[in-house]
């Protein structure tokens, strides 16, 4: 196949090939076996490779293959974007860069242009190129970290798993990342455009990595008649998207309300449809939002009770919700009081419960995780407590709950977060440690001396490197 | 006889299979049962022949469709009952509900009569059935009822199928305690292994010449009977008119694997007792029990550490059995139980068992399915008969918050969840078209605790608009409607999509009092259904 972009372009494409290991989120100090992995990078300004961050996730070594060049070098991660699954790694050996030329970034894609991605697609060694078109662009879930979503191009030229941190190339410059697909859908792969990629480059300027901020607005189109003249909007106006629910955060909070319109957010005229236009595409408005950077402030113009106002919002990284997405690089966190094994409840942990977690998992588990907060707030706890399992000895043998069970209250103290369990077992007055588990109230006791005395015990004969892990 | 009848969507595909078989009775769950010509069991003495004992029974009911609830089919289904003498003929209550016409078939005669129903209880799974057919009733005998039945040894299982009284072997596994096939109520049943298919409804369980038990539920070659012991203490106290419906132990309780609880409740001696977690579930009782009590006796009987007491009849079994074993709803207990440290005696109520008591009812019978339509907004209680209409997986497949309700409880403030079914797209509903499954919270900022109170609240608009707020966390939390606006396209809908009424609302049953609220649901109960002018 002809590669009209140019053979230039394929010498600064490597493929990245990790050893990783993740952790047992339900038994914290077990690895799982370490696991081999295939995917795309390309160089950029700075003697940087850019790839996904699901590609380097859990890497314990990652190793970088240039082309036409049997030389495997080592990489160390330099920066890593969850939330956007980008990463950028550096090679260590200066020869590594010779001969190679960074690539330079591009815009935005037209729909119905040509775009030709890069990569290794299935791990093979050899160089890949396939052809395809812009198809969409649209605001889409980002399923490594699974609770953000954003800006994203689909297109039908194949993206396969191996394929993933590759270029997209139009006009001999990036337009985009390679970074998923949907399984059992062919010709739909998507790639990260390169806003969301200056994002990142922009935020990791300062040395550290801080996130795309969540301006924590739930916006919703406006384009019911009724509900337009209820809040006054001008008859011929055809401008706006409105407020339907609002994030737990201060500032947003302070600043809008429920059922505001929002009709500018920069320098963006949002239609009331949810879309704004950007560089010659209609596109959902939280892209608009999307493009501030930790602590900027969003200047938005809001219709409100009749008339026009200008507001600007503050926004901020938000990490309250990150147990209800997929966690990485940070090893899950314990705490083993007379074998009973506690652990924050996450996305991560329900997981655990296999393939169809959904069913198997407890319903009270996963309404704890994904809708406790927003249904009742009164009882929200900022991180639910498991109890995980239980490693087996006679301290603990008469217990009912073998474990998966959320905790409610030790010795009479709610738990709201792990720190909180080894304190209110150190609060035991008298002899025996009081726990409590929801939804249905069970309890059971444990002796605590009894329990202190068998803690080295257990921990010896599970080969657990430590009690707890904080 | 094989006349063709409608059936429900989920029956369709049995409907193909159905209409390719050529038997003049149809049992829609058992195609495949191989007919055995019956040996009367004791013919020898010439008395008394089953045959002349066991009948079939045909059921059309009205199937509703909890999706679209303006929408009605007809199902029908076949089940066995047995006489029992004073011309009546006792079944399992599964499948006689919205019943439109009952017809009984005797000795395989080919020949159908009208029936009726006298009496049924849904939570007990029972009903007596009559017909005023004098003719009948010739040459039929009385079924004689075992009490006690046995808790080992072989059964016979009896059924007609194709005019022949079919005749499977059974054998008793045990007798246990379990929630009723219709109801969250515990009861006794008889656990049977048996390779009859498609059974469960209502067939004879028979040793020699006595009825043991009526089949109420099938899992595979576990065959669930309703045990005449049982049976037949209802039907007594239904002749001594001091039936009042099954009551329950309204707590939920620990077995004591864990000694130190019991330590830690002071309880001397060795671990005996259940520890009780949760009380007074029922809205508007006060529980006389209290989380943390150890149940140690109930009614004389010692409670051992897994919850178990020793039947006189049949040894082991669960505490619930102690809630029907000759109990009924608002008669009292002697709980002898452990708390503050001390043993103290108390009368425990029993409340009646109504399906209200659950946030979301498991069961709803003999009541059109209720909706309020507002602006092409459909409006619907939180059933499980809705939740099942996601097909046979429906654990699986309805959406999860909806399934979690299905767990939560009732409040006084919150006796039902309200849900937006569906949104039936018309100009006025532009935007909300994908709105579905959602629970609403409020309407014109009132508390929408159950569905009549939408009819009250779309009374009282907002500046001209009706306001709908639904649960915070749904995708989208507000919508507005032009309530001037909303007769007209309330109408204009209706003729759309073919609905005849823009409402339907059941009558309010009384919560508080736990014996008066009817259990019984009387059979000719009618739905207040509204048409527009």
């Amino acid at each position: 196949m002809p590669v009209p972009e140019g053979s230039e372009s394929e010498k600064s494409v490597v493929q990245i090939i990790t050893a990783f290991q993740e952790p047992d989120w339900a038994s914290p100090w077990i690895f799982d076996l370490p696991r081999f992995a295939s995917g795309t990078g390309f160089l950029i300004d700075g003697d940087r490779i850019m790839t996904n961050a699901h590609v380097v996730a859990w890497t314990k070594r990652l190793l970088v293959r240039r082309y036409h060049d049997p030389t495997p070098y080592f990489a160390q991660v330099e920066f890593v974007a969850q939330d956007l699954d980008l990463a950028v790694i550096k090679v260590e050996d200066p020869n590594f860069y010779k001969g190679m030329k960074p690539l330079d970034f591009g815009g935005l894609p037209k729909v119905r242009s040509a775009v030709v991605t890069y990569g290794f697609p299935a791990g093979g060694e050899q160089i890949s190129y396939t052809r395809g078109v812009v198809s969409r662009i649209e605001v889409e879930g980002y399923v490594h970290i699974g609770n953000r979503a954003f800006l994203a191009v689909q297109t039908d030229a194949a993206i396969n798993p191996g394929n993933s941190g590759g270029p997209v190339i139009q006009d001999g410059k990036v337009v985009g990342v390679a970074f998923e697909g949907i399984s059992g859908l062919q010709n739909t792969g998507y790639f990260i455009p390169t806003v969301i990629i200056h994002h990142f480059l922009d935020d990791i300027k300062d040395g550290a990595y801080d996130g795309v901020p969540e301006a924590g607005l739930r916006l919703t189109a406006l384009q019911n008649p009724a509900f337009r003249r209820m809040l006054k909007l001008p008859d011929d106006s055809k401008q706006g998207v409105r407020v339907d629910q609002i994030l737990d955060i201060p500032t947003t909070k302070a600043l809008i309300k429920p059922n505001d319109v929002i009709m500018q957010v920069g320098d963006y005229p949002v239609d009331y449809d949810g879309t704004i236009t950007y560089e010659g595409n209609t596109v959902g408005v939280s892209a608009a939002i999307d493009m501030a950077q930790n602590n900027d402030t969003i200047p938005l113009k809001i219709w409100r009770d009749g008339k026009m106002i200008d507001v600007s919002l503050p926004v901020k990284v938000y990490t309250d919700d990150a147990s209800q997405g997929n966690q990485y690089d940070v090893l899950p966190r314990y705490y083993i009081f007379g074998g009973l094994v506690f652990t924050p409840l996450s996305l991560d942990y329900l997981k655990t419960f296999g393939r169809d977690w959904n069913d198997s998992a407890g319903r009270d588990l996963i309404y704890e995780l994904a809708y406790r907060h927003l249904e009742d707030p009164a009882h929200w706890r900022p991180e639910p407590v498991v109890l995980a399992s239980i490693l087996d000895h006679p301290v603990n043998a008469n217990f009912t709950t073998r474990g998966q069970t959320m905790v409610d209250k030790i010795n009479g103290i709610r738990i709201e977060r792990l720190s909180d369990v080894p304190k209110a077992f150190a609060a035991t007055k008298g002899p025996d440690a009081i726990i409590e588990f929801l939804p249905d109230h069970h309890f059971e006791v444990i002796r605590k001396d009894d329990a202190e005395k068998a803690n080295p015990d257990i921990l010896e004969t599970y080969r657990v490197p430590a009690q707890s892990r904080l | 006889m094989n006349r063709p009848f409608l059936l429900s969507r989920q029956l369709a595909a049995l409907l193909a299979l159905a209409l390719m078989t050529s038997t003049s009775t149809l049992n829609l769950r058992a195609f495949t049962g191989t007919v055995q010509k019956t040996e009367p069991q004791n013919s020898t003495s010439g008395m008394f022949t089953w045959e002349n004992a066991v009948i079939q029974i045909e059921v059309t009911s009205k199937n509703y469709n909890y999706i679209q609830p303006w929408e009605r089919s007809e199902r029908k289904v076949y089940k066995s009952g047995v006489v029992v003498g004073g011309h009546q003929i006792i079944t399992t209550a599964d499948g006689l509900a919205d019943q439109t016409l009952i017809r009984l078939k005797k000795q395989g005669d080919g020949l159908f009569s009208l029936g009726n129903v006298v009496w049924i209880d849904y939570q007990a799974n029972l009903a007596v059935l009559t017909t005023d057919e004098k003719d009948f009733w010739t040459g039929l005998q009385p079924a004689r009822l075992a009490d006690p039945v046995p808790i080992t040894g072989p059964v016979r299982i009896l059924r007609w199928q194709n005019d022949r009284l079919e005749n499977r072997q059974g054998e008793i596994d045990q007798i246990t305690v379990e929630p009723s096939a219709l109801s969250f109520v515990s009861v006794p049943v008889l656990k049977i292994d048996s390779t009859i298919p498609g059974a469960g409804y209502g067939e004879a369980i028979t040793v020699n010449d006595k009825l043991i038990g009526l089949a109420s539920q099938q899992d595979g070659d576990a065959l669930t009977a309703i045990p005449t012991s049982f049976i037949t203490s209802i039907l007594q106290a239904r002749q001594a008119k001091t039936y009042t419906g099954l009551g329950y132990f309204d707590f939920t309780w620990d077995p004591v694997e864990n000694p130190l609880c019991l330590d830690y409740l002071k309880l001397p001696g060795p671990p005996r007792g259940v520890i009780v977690k949760e009380t007074g579930l029922k809205p508007g009782v006060v529980s006389p029990v209290h989380p943390r009590d150890v149940i140690l006796q109930i009614d004389g009987f010692d409670i051992d550490a897994e919850g178990n007491y020793r039947d006189p009849q049949y040894k082991k079994l669960v505490l619930e059995n102690l809630s029907s074993r000759g109990k009924w709803a608002g008669m009292d207990c002697k709980l002898k139980i452990w708390r503050d440290g001390k043993e103290q005696d108390i009368l425990y109520r029993l409340p009646k068992a109504d399906y209200s008591d659950e946030l979301v009812p498991n069961q709803s019978f003999d009541k059109d399915p209720e909706y309020v339509l507002a602006g092409g907004l459909v409006f619907v209680p939180l059933t499980e008969a809705y939740l099942r209409s996601w097909g046979m997986n429906w654990r699986q497949r309805a959406p999860f918050r909806l399934f979690y309700y299905n767990m939560d409880k009732v409040r006084p403030d919150r006796p039902q969840r309200v849900v937006l079914s569906q949104v039936l797209p018309s100009e006025a509903n532009i935007g909300y078209e994908s709105m579905r499954n959602t629970v609403i919270d409020e309407i014109n900022g009132m508390k929408i605790k159950q569905i009549s109170d939408i009819m009250t609240a779309l009374k009282s608009p907002v500046n001209g608009f009706d306001v709908f707020k639904f649960e915070p966390g749904e995708p989208v939390q507000w919508a507005v409607l032009d309530a001037g606006e909303m007769d007209h396209t309330n109408q204009e809908i209706m003729t759309r999509y073919h609905i005849p009424a823009d409402h339907v609302l059941n009558p309010v049953v009384a919560q508080n009092d736990p014996v008066k609220s009817t259990a019984s649901v009387p059979m000719t109960q009618k739905p207040a259904v509204t048409h527009l002018p």
